[in-house]
């Protein structure tokens, strides 16, 4: 083990993080503007433009900021690794990611091919930037553990969830280097969701479930083996992209082994000892329901659901992965690193200064638990809205609303947060420096 | 099975477990056990300090000749995490619930990424590069269990 490269102490600037997370919930709070004031039609087939808009909203606005954000935080915890050249990566790649995205999702409500080219250009610079400056640090690392193993096979399904996502939006945007088809833009979602979201999360959840909440570790096995069989399922359905036979048992077979995540999640937390109240326990908890719930939906037989689930299946199912299952782990995780990043950078500036340790608040003090009650109540209840209003598509302002209101909480605790670092960093600067 | 990673790891969980029960006391209000385990629980922690600051991390160094590296930052968490058990002793003196709760809560989270790192790269470390890694698991052993 080469002992040179490791850093065990190299938290990136807290702005580093913050840009990402700040900027995460704008991108749903945008969209829900567009429901409450425009009449679109929404909820009609995965394939509408708009409904590609408002999945992009969450996977690349909310939820690929978050991850990407948290990365250069856990990076140093868990592998001994510090993002090369951080505040300059983040910068530029933070910068385009958000154009980016913003040019994405406009495009596919305008259509118009300037967005589209535009589109491609900057989320390709983003995540190029991203993942070769990570992938050559990875690389060259030579500490290997579960939790850097999880990590490389996590960015190596962003990487091909990228690509196919440029080679897609290329062809929208007029080039025609690729037969495109549909079974290309399912690979780009699948290698996406059950990808790079799903082994990503898997992987830190094994680490920090069992450690944060004094609990059972996860079978070994189930721990080795998971985030590998996901990977290697996705790579078999590239062979067999255009059979729906095939498709199906594979899309299957992702979701069985997302759903024996949920199993031994469930368990694992009913036997932890660390049995105070926890809002992030109840994400958890409201993640490994959803994953049952998606099991159920895609293996019960077709003409034994009631028909109108049958007709919304596939959105059912992608409304549940991405909000009941991945937004809930989200938001859980961020009502721990929001406070604790705020901490431990305010306790770092203290340098051992008594009097400045003294103004140090505590995690619920930054970030008070009701507050993020609150906001899981209002997960819970934009989750029954997004449901119902699969069935009832008129209501679809609704849903705007609720958005509006949960991640406009989100975001406003996120704002809050931030105001108490710099407001504490500077009376703690002005009493380290008397 | 590994020498030292185990034994270790295995007194981080120990430690974590009367953590909890300290937590839960104070969460039901029951003073006198909160206060029974959170003493019980610094002991075993100051105790698993000492076995590293003075056992592992000068074999460690000497082994690596790394003494401003990865055991610097332990040994300053190490201080940053006495900082804040004087802040817990201070909410137990005054039975103050939510400042209790909101310290044991921060302590934790920076305890876990202490022993996450810990666990997860210096003690394979130490294994790696100790010329005689299982005496000193059994020098470990013998401070923490006697």
């Amino acid at each position: 083990m080469n002992l040179s490269n490791l850093s065990f102490d190299s938290l990136p600037p807290i702005d580093v993080p913050f840009r990402y997370f700040i900027t995460a919930p704008l991108f749903v709070i945008a969209i829900a503007f567009v429901m409450l004031f425009t009449d679109n039609i929404w909820w009609v087939s995965r394939w509408q433009p708009n409904m590609l808009a408002l999945t992009h909203t969450f996977t690349l606005g909310f939820i690929a900021s978050i991850m990407l954000g948290a990365l250069f935080q856990l990076l140093p915890v868990a592998g001994g690794l510090s993002f090369p050249k951080a505040r300059f990566v983040a910068t530029l790649s933070h910068f385009f990611h958000s154009l980016g995205s913003i040019c994405l999702i406009v495009s596919f409500f305008s259509l118009n091919s300037l967005t589209q080219l535009l589109a491609m250009i900057f989320l390709g610079f983003s995540f190029s930037l991203y993942i070769m400056v990570l992938g050559y640090a990875l690389y060259q690392h030579k500490l290997s553990n579960d939790i850097v193993m999880g990590i490389k096979l996590a960015i190596i399904a962003l990487a091909i969830t990228v690509s196919l996502g440029v080679l897609l939006q290329s062809k929208v945007a007029g080039f025609a280097w690729i037969n495109w088809d549909r079974s290309l833009t399912n690979l780009h979602a699948l290698w996406g969701l059950t990808g790079w979201i799903a082994v990503l999360i898997i992987t830190i959840s094994f680490q920090v479930i069992p450690m944060f909440h004094v609990a059972p570790e996860f079978p070994k096995q189930i721990k080795k083996y998971l985030g590998k069989a996901l990977l290697l399922l996705l790579i078999l359905f590239f062979f067999f992209k255009r059979s729906p036979q095939f498709s199906e048992i594979f899309i299957g077979g992702l979701l069985l082994i997302n759903g024996l995540f949920g199993f031994y999640l469930l368990k694992i937390l009913a036997k932890r000892k660390r049995k105070i109240a926890d809002t992030t326990i109840n994400y958890w908890q409201l993640a490994a329901i959803s994953l049952f719930l998606i099991n159920i939906i895609y293996f019960v037989p077709e003409h034994l659901l009631p028909q109108f689930i049958a007709n919304k299946k596939t959105m059912l199912l992608v409304s549940l992965f991405i909000f009941g299952y991945v937004v809930s782990i989200l938001e859980g995780m961020l009502l721990k690193i929001l406070p604790f990043l705020t901490f431990t950078h305010l306790q770092q500036q203290c340098a051992f200064n008594l009097t400045a340790m003294q103004k140090l608040p505590n995690m619920h003090e930054i970030l008070p638990k009701k507050h993020g009650q609150l906001l899981f109540y209002l997960h819970i209840m934009a989750g029954v809205i997004l449901i119902t209003i699969l069935f009832q598509p008129q209501l679809t302002w609704l849903l705007g609303l609720a958005w509006l209101v949960e991640f406009g909480w989100l975001w406003l605790l996120m704002l809050k947060v931030a105001y108490l670092y710099y407001h504490c960093a500077n009376k703690i600067k002005r009493i380290v420096a008397t | 099975m590994s020498v030292i990673v185990d034994y270790m790891t295995t007194k981080h969980r120990e430690c974590d477990d009367v953590f909890s029960e300290a937590e839960s006391a104070v969460s039901q209000n029951n003073w006198a056990l909160a206060q029974q385990k959170w003493q019980e629980f610094v002991a075993e922690l100051e105790t698993h300090f000492h076995a590293e600051e003075n056992i592992l991390f000068p074999q460690f160094e000497q082994a690596t000749g790394m003494t401003a590296g990865p055991t610097q930052v332990m040994r300053m968490e190490h201080e940053q995490m006495r900082a804040l058990i004087d802040d817990i002793n201070k909410a137990l003196t005054e039975k103050n619930k939510e400042s209790f709760l909101g310290t044991s809560e921060t302590f934790m989270v920076l305890m876990q990424q202490h022993n996450m790192k810990e666990e997860m790269m210096l003690y394979p470390m130490s294994v790696q590069h100790l010329p005689d890694a299982e005496k000193v698991d059994q020098d470990l052993k013998h401070y923490c269990d006697h």
